[in-house]
Formats: C-alpha cells, structure tokens, sequence
C-alpha cells in the first residue's frame, strides 16, 4: 500500500501515513481512509510522520566516549572486637560513582542513548562480576552533562574489582519544538525540506530503523533487561548479551529488541 | 533533488543521504498519550528476618588472677526469601497499573527522577548503597531498573507495557545465608542463637539467615550477656536487646515518573 501525505489547515496537522480503509473521500482530511491524520494515535502502526509526534533527532553526536572505573578493592572490617577472639568481621563493601560521559551543553535535560557494541547500555546492565563481587552501571542525563552511575558491591579483602576502561558512543537528541509556522517547506535553492512545523528537517540525522548496510546498528530493547532471584542478579542486553551474577537463581532470557540506527 | 519516489515508498534526501525512507522508519514518540506522574512512590516492604543473637566469653588467664569477659551483639537477620508479582502471598507484590497507551505502542521512553524517601536499614555497620542517580533523569531503556543491591539482597522495578496498559512491578530477592536456627541449651561458653521472629513464615523462617543490621552490643568483665532464659545460672545477665523496631529494610523511593509511547515499526 502506497503512502499519503495529508495535511489539514483547519487543525494545522499533516502526517504521512497509510491509509487504513480505501473508503471515502481522497480529499476530505476526516475520510475514514484519512483517519490517521486526525486521530493519530490510533494509527501509531500507519503513521510515518505526524506533526503531532516527536522524533529522535541527534543534536549532539555520535560522540565516542570512554570511561575508565577504578579498581575497587575488597574489604574486610571489624565491626565488632572483644577481648580475645570475639569479633564481629563484614566482608565486603558497597560503593557508588558518578562518571561524566560527554558535556553537551543544552541547557535542558534531553534525550539520550548510549551505545556499547551494538546494544544500548540499559539501566543497572553488569559490566563485571565475579564470585562475590559485581559492578553494574545506569546512565542518566543533567541539563549539562550524560553521565554513567557506578556501583558496585565488593567481596573480602583481596578480591578486588579490577580497572576497567569501556567505550561508548553517545547519541544526544534534540527536545522535539516547532520552529516554524510551515506545515509543508521547501527551499529549491538550499535544498532543506521542513515538515510538521519544523518537527522534520531533512538536515537531521534520525533514529529509525536498521538496514542491512547500516554502519552502527544497535538494539533497542522493548521490555525489561534485568531480572533478580536468589538475591543475585542477571542483565540481558537488547541483542542477547547475557551476565550472571554467581548465586542468581532464576532462568530470566531477556526481552523484545528492534534494531536501531541513525539516517 | 530531495525527494524520490521508490515503488511504494517515499524518500526524502539531503544530498546523497537518505534523511526519511517510508521502508525504515523513524522512531515516533506520541507526547499526547504521555503518561505524568509526580510525588509517586514505589514502596518495597521489610524483609522476613529474625534475630542473630551471639553470646560471647573469653577467659582472661591474667595475671593477677583469671577471669572472664563476656559479651553479646544482636543482628537482624533476613532469610531467604522472594518477592515479586509472581510470587504468592503473603510475599506477593501485585502489578500497579499507572496508566494505558494507545494500541500499535510498541517502545516506551521511560524517565523516571525519584529519590529514596525511606532508607533501609544498615548492613552490619554500613548502609544500602543507592545503585540508582537519585534526584536525576534517568532514561528507563527497557523500563526496568535495580535501585538497590546490598551483599545480601537486590531490588528491581519495572515500568513496562502489558497490552496497552503501562504497569509497575516491583521485585526484591535475599539471598541464601550461612546461618540456619539455633537454639542450644544454656551454656557458660561463646553460642549463636538463631531466633526466627514473629514475622518470619512458618517453613522459611528457621535457616537460612543473613547478617543485617546491629541492634545492639554489650560488652563486660562482671557481668554476663546471654540471652533471657539462657542465663546458664548467671545471677548478673543483662542481655543483649532482641528488639528489631527502627530496623526495617523496607524502602521507599519517591519522585516524578514520565512516559511516552512509541514504535518504530518494521
């Protein structure tokens, strides 16, 4: 089925879309056949444009980055010691850092994705674990700054966490506005195509979908990435990438993903 | 020129790069069916836990003379245990449903900025660590999250599609610890009670028990600190306190949550 640009002057909308039903007026922008114009989120699976929906658009990035968490060393304490022999000892220690990622200086909180390989780095994903110890990491976003929370739960003394240094690419989105009271423009002489009101610019580079000759695909998971059963945890990426946690006691397989790339 | 018709398809370039191609779509975000919530907590219940109690005596040789230390420190103790939505009651944490989305939604950009308004109780002398940026936005890729993890334990939510509802679940996990029941008979000497608890359930109470949180210790050449009833002929017991109030491990965390459906379809 071919695609339909409508736009409606009345309710300032326009939208590219297939139509849902052949039946009624080509024209009229409330025709059933038209329905997804007007009533957008009915047809979410139709519309490949709207100017009433928002779109990953890269303000800032790809940018590579690298982080490099220390080494975090084991520890054994004595809570408690009386006299001879008469101790209380804690084996292990909880720690938690911040790591800035990449300054992007919007001045707004925005979207972001941070890739690793070709999966999205999903909250609390486990980049290490052995034995007693485990060190998993969430990204979050300031209205200056992508960041990566550490933390991480150690063993005894002596079993240490060692040093690892990763490799991101950070993908920065711009916050969806309309900039420009046109439904439809185009400029012969730039050659710059704007639609839905500044909602699309062909000058953008859009997360959509992968193709086969895509450079840097990455999956995008559609469900949950972590599961936990026997006290102990285990990550599964979007693409499959499986870490357990020794001790985790369930049979967690991971979710859903789509494969993602920029235009 | 910057558009191109491609059999059924629409393109739409900016010079020889493919900016839009109607064949591989673009992730669209619906901001009319978001989802807001503000002040909204997620609660995670108290563990099942008893208390450790450690009775200790060191025989001090001297000189001048011999005599004896005597000692005593009380632990909760959370045993094994599992909670989740699939888990029956009473550790059953049932689905919340915190709004619906439109049918074909298929991704959900998922921010959550909470804080921990309700802290658990230390683990032995330190406290739960925060795996999670509190006061921060943080992009829910996937929706789920660990938000807590001690030695011992972890916690997990989840803000996930189930149809076109956007449901809450909540999970948290304790270990299998080291410490099964004890009960020995009174004695003079170094012994380590295990006392199931009011609110530990019958069958899963009795073992598996981890170090929680001190509750108190006590520590004394002239007088002993065995448990009440375990005075082994002491005239001169003070025991050590068995009581877990201000010691749960429940914990609250508390904040702002935004949703907004989306798909990129294939």
């Amino acid at each position: 089925m071919a695609y339909v640009y409508m736009k409606d002057e009345t309710t300032s909308r326009c939208a590219l879309y297939e139509e849902p039903v052949t039946t009624g007026d080509v024209e009229d922008p409330n025709s059933p056949r038209n329905a997804p114009l007007n009533n957008p989120g009915a047809h979410m699976s139709r519309v490949r444009f709207h100017s009433d929906f928002d779109y990953y658009h890269i303000a800032v990035g790809p940018s590579s980055a690298s982080v490099t968490y220390p080494q975090r060393n084991g520890q054994t304490v004595t809570v408690i010691s009386y006299g001879v022999g008469q101790q209380l000892i804690r084996q292990g220690n909880m720690v938690s850092a911040d790591h800035t990622l990449l300054t992007h200086g919007l001045g707004y909180v925005p979207a972001y994705m941070i890739i690793s390989g070709n999966d999205l780095v999903t909250p609390s994903f486990i980049i290490q674990t052995s034995g007693a110890y485990v060190r998993r990491i969430t990204p979050y976003a300031t209205t200056t700054t992508i960041n990566i929370r550490e933390s991480s739960v150690t063993g005894a003394s002596g079993v240490n966490i060692p040093v690892l240094t990763q490799s991101y690419t950070v993908l920065v989105f711009r916050a969806p506005i309309e900039d420009s009271p046109h439904l439809f423009d185009f400029d012969p002489i730039t050659g710059v195509v704007l639609i839905g009101k500044g909602k699309f610019r062909n000058t953008f580079h859009s997360l959509r979908v992968a193709t086969p000759g895509d450079p840097q695909p990455f999956d995008i998971a559609l469900g949950r990435t972590v599961d936990i059963r026997g006290g102990r945890s285990r990550t599964v990426s979007p693409s499959g990438v499986v870490v357990t946690e020794s001790g985790y006691s369930g049979s967690f397989s991971g979710s859903p993903s789509i494969d993602g790339a920029i235009s | 020129m910057s558009f191109e018709v491609s059999g059924p398809n629409l393109i739409v370039k900016d010079g020889s790069r493919e900016a839009f191609n109607t064949s591989t779509p673009m992730m669209i975000l619906n901001p009319l069916s978001a989802i807001e919530l503000s002040s909204y907590s997620v609660e995670f219940p108290d563990f099942w836990k008893g208390v450790i109690y450690v009775q200790t005596r060191n025989s001090v040789p001297g000189p001048p003379f011999p005599y004896d230390e005597h000692g005593c420190w009380t632990m909760t103790s959370p045993i094994v245990q599992e909670w989740g939505p699939g888990e029956a009651a009473p550790n059953n944490l049932a689905d919340a449903t915190i709004g619906t989305v439109p049918v074909g939604t298929q991704y959900l950009e998922v921010w959550v900025n909470m804080s921990r308004t309700v802290t658990p109780a230390n683990w032995l002398d330190i406290g739960f660590s925060s795996s999670f940026p509190e006061g921060q936005w943080v992009k829910l890729e996937g929706g789920s999250c660990l938000v807590e993890q001690a030695p011992f334990c972890r916690r997990l939510f989840e803000i996930v599609l189930d149809g076109t509802s956007v449901v809450l679940r909540r999970y948290q996990s304790v270990q299998s610890g080291g410490w099964s029941r004890a009960n020995p008979g009174a004695s003079n000497g170094n012994q380590t009670f295990f006392y199931p608890g009011t609110n530990a359930p019958s069958g899963t109470g009795m073992t598996n028990a981890n170090f929680g949180a001190l509750i108190d210790q006590k520590f004394s050449g002239s007088q002993t600190h065995r448990p009440a009833g375990k005075e082994a002929g002491s005239s001169n017991n003070v025991p050590c306190s068995m009581d877990v109030s201000g010691k749960s491990f429940a914990s609250t965390w508390t904040g702002s949550i935004r949703i907004i459906p989306g798909r990129m379809s294939t």
